[in-house]
């Protein structure tokens, strides 16, 4: 398998280098997984300690006064069930929009000869580089002028910011999203394409029945994507709500980070609620994670997102 | 029914699957980023928007640019930033990449663990997860790990943690890049390797001549994201700024609009250049 150099292979024997190349391997794989795993192992450990051990330097890992009081604390201060509700109804709604939208843009871009094609996908790249804070303020004031439901009667606390951007294909990153579906279109076979087409089925029906089921890799690496964005981001929601009833989890961190400030630079005492809060807001996020991980991974080897 | 070309009627169709994005993109985009430029020459205030705010020309501009005396050093702490991250970044998440191809036993596992930044790599919970209180780092804390290196690095120890801790936090921003290496490398076909290993290419040639040029289109998207990505970034000073004079000033978003197109101009500048100097050296096999 390797050869390595000449000092290298007289020193060691066949099958030793292929163990120690190994080995060398897996210490560097664990090397790795544990800066990725480090701190969120230390925001658990940190989570279930009483505000005495952060003191106490002989205490590391495992606490010696369990304590569950930051998770009482953080959970009141987060209004949790609430606030889960409102995240996960906003970034789940979000995330399936957007999900449908782009594979129907990407498609498009991808499958049909029109004029002008490759200039409007240059926009789309357009799209990809221009910072969301860049235009906030004036979406802002644009979602203040369009007519919407009660009690503000325009876009403003209620969920049309994120949905109508993300259900035409815009929105948080959507244009990342036109970008990875077209990629993926285009490496597909046409055959099966042209058999229905022949067939006599329309291109809308093709798109659904043809094309979509085997984007089935790119639909998931997207969906969560956007779904996890949308659940991380806070630049929007800041902006776009103000009634506390809909505030998002982000929102309800910063919140929670501000009335603890104060008291944080006398002691270490908010500094616990605040990692719990933190880990509060990304847990299901984990859980997620977790169960669709070994279909995200498999995905992501299967499409070669780039195309 | 009108009797349409075949042709015809493949555009109609193809401009039928991009015109809620193309309304959108007017919409959401276009309009924003015309009215931001509008506005940007005004001195208009969030209270007066509909008053007619006066035209005061390029003061705005002038005003980033002579009076304002920390708008100009956020944007060169964030381009310096730049520098040194993107290829930080670039050469971390092709390592990874390359170490999650690998065949050894649990590697699933691993893979899982490397794609934890993209799910929870959120700018704002990062942030606490490195907060440090007063300035212990929590990565390190309690470890004995310091007081290990006070022996060698005695004063310029405080440095030393900052920079490790930039380190692990911009190894922690490089999620997506690394999902996106893994990718390409999986594009790469194994005919090549096989090629070049009956030439008799070793493991390391093999990653020059085989591996890097055919990663090369997969590279420019990743430099492109990166810059784009810490462009964006959550921390940003630049960003962060702009919300600051935002809120500081009264709602005026005059200047902050002004301050967001220079900001913006920047980064389209630069990533037109990029890309324009690294597709030189980009590698496209066969058809293309």
């Amino acid at each position: 398998m390797t050869r390595g150099p000449v000092w290298f292979r007289r020193l060691v024997g066949g099958r030793g280098r292929k163990l120690i190349f190994r080995a060398v391997m897996l210490l560097l794989l664990v090397d790795i997984a544990f800066i990725f795993l480090m701190p969120v192992l230390r925001l658990l450990s940190m989570s279930v300690m009483h505000v005495m051990d952060l003191y106490d330097p002989t205490v590391v890992w495992i606490p010696r006064r369990w304590s569950w009081e930051n998770y009482v604390l953080a959970f009141r201060a987060l209004e949790y069930p609430l606030s889960f509700k409102n995240t996960s109804l906003m970034a789940a709604g979000a995330a399936i929009l957007q999900t449908i939208s782009c594979a129907v843009v990407g498609y498009g871009f991808a499958r049909f000869q029109f004029p002008g094609r490759d200039k409007l996908f240059m926009l789309v790249l357009f799209a990809m580089i221009v910072p969301p804070h860049a235009i906030i303020i004036q979406l802002f004031i644009l979602f203040k002028s369009l007519p919407g439901p009660a009690p503000t009667y325009n876009w403003l606390d209620n969920y049309l910011p994120f949905f109508v951007p993300s259900a035409v294909g815009m929105g948080l990153r959507g244009a990342l999203f036109v970008f990875i579906f077209r990629q993926f279109f285009r490496g597909m076979p046409w055959e099966l394409e042209d058999a229905a087409r022949i067939d006599g089925a329309g291109p809308l029906r093709v798109f659904f029945n043809v094309m979509l089921p085997p984007a089935q890799p790119a639909i998931v690496v997207v969906f969560l994507f956007s779904f996890v964005w949308h659940w991380n981001d806070s630049l929007q929601p800041t902006i776009f709500l103000s009634d506390v009833d809909k505030y998002f989890m982000m929102q309800r961190l910063s919140a929670v980070e501000a009335a603890l400030a104060d008291m944080r630079y006398r002691a270490m005492w908010g500094t616990g609620t605040i990692m719990t809060a933190a880990l509060l807001v990304v847990l299901p996020l984990l859980v997620l994670y977790v169960f669709t991980q070994r279909y995200f991974v498999e995905s992501i080897e299967r499409t070669g997102l780039i195309g | 029914m009108f009797h349409l070309t075949l042709r015809r009627r493949q555009a109609l169709e193809g401009y039928a699957f991009i015109a809620l994005w193309l309304a959108g993109f007017i919409l959401f985009l276009m309009l924003p980023l015309v009215r931001n430029g509008l506005w940007s020459l005004t001195d208009a205030e969030l209270q007066t928007v509909n008053e007619n705010p006066a035209f005061i020309g390029a003061d705005n501009y002038i005003e980033a640019f002579t009076i304002d005396i920390e708008f100009v050093p956020y944007l060169l702490e964030t381009f310096r930033n730049l520098v040194i991250d993107v290829p930080f970044i670039l050469a971390f998440s092709l390592a990874v990449a390359l170490l999650a191809m690998q065949q050894v036993p649990g590697i699933g596992l691993f893979r899982a663990v490397f794609f934890l930044p993209v799910v929870i790599g959120s700018a704002a919970v990062v942030d606490r997860m490195f907060d440090m209180t007063s300035n212990q780092l929590v990565l390190f804390r309690g470890e004995g790990a310091q007081q290990f290196l006070q022996i060698f690095l005695g004063d310029r120890l405080p440095a030393f943690m900052q920079f490790l801790n930039r380190s692990i936090f911009v190894l922690w921003r490089s999620g997506v890049q690394i999902l996106i290496f893994i990718a390409g490398l999986k594009g790469i076909d194994p005919a090549l390797y096989e090629a070049a290993e009956v030439d008799g290419a070793s493991a390391w040639g093999r990653f020059w001549k085989v591996t890097l040029p055919m990663l090369s289109p997969v590279i420019l998207v990743n430099i492109v994201y990166t810059i784009i990505d810490s462009f964006t970034d959550y921390f940003n000073r630049v960003l962060w700024y702009i919300r600051l004079v935002t809120f500081r000033t009264q709602l005026r978003i005059g200047y902050p609009s002004a301050l967001g197109n220079i900001y913006f101009a920047l980064i389209f500048v630069l990533v037109i250049l990029v890309f324009f100097f690294v597709s030189k050296v980009t590698f496209y096999r066969g058809e293309r």
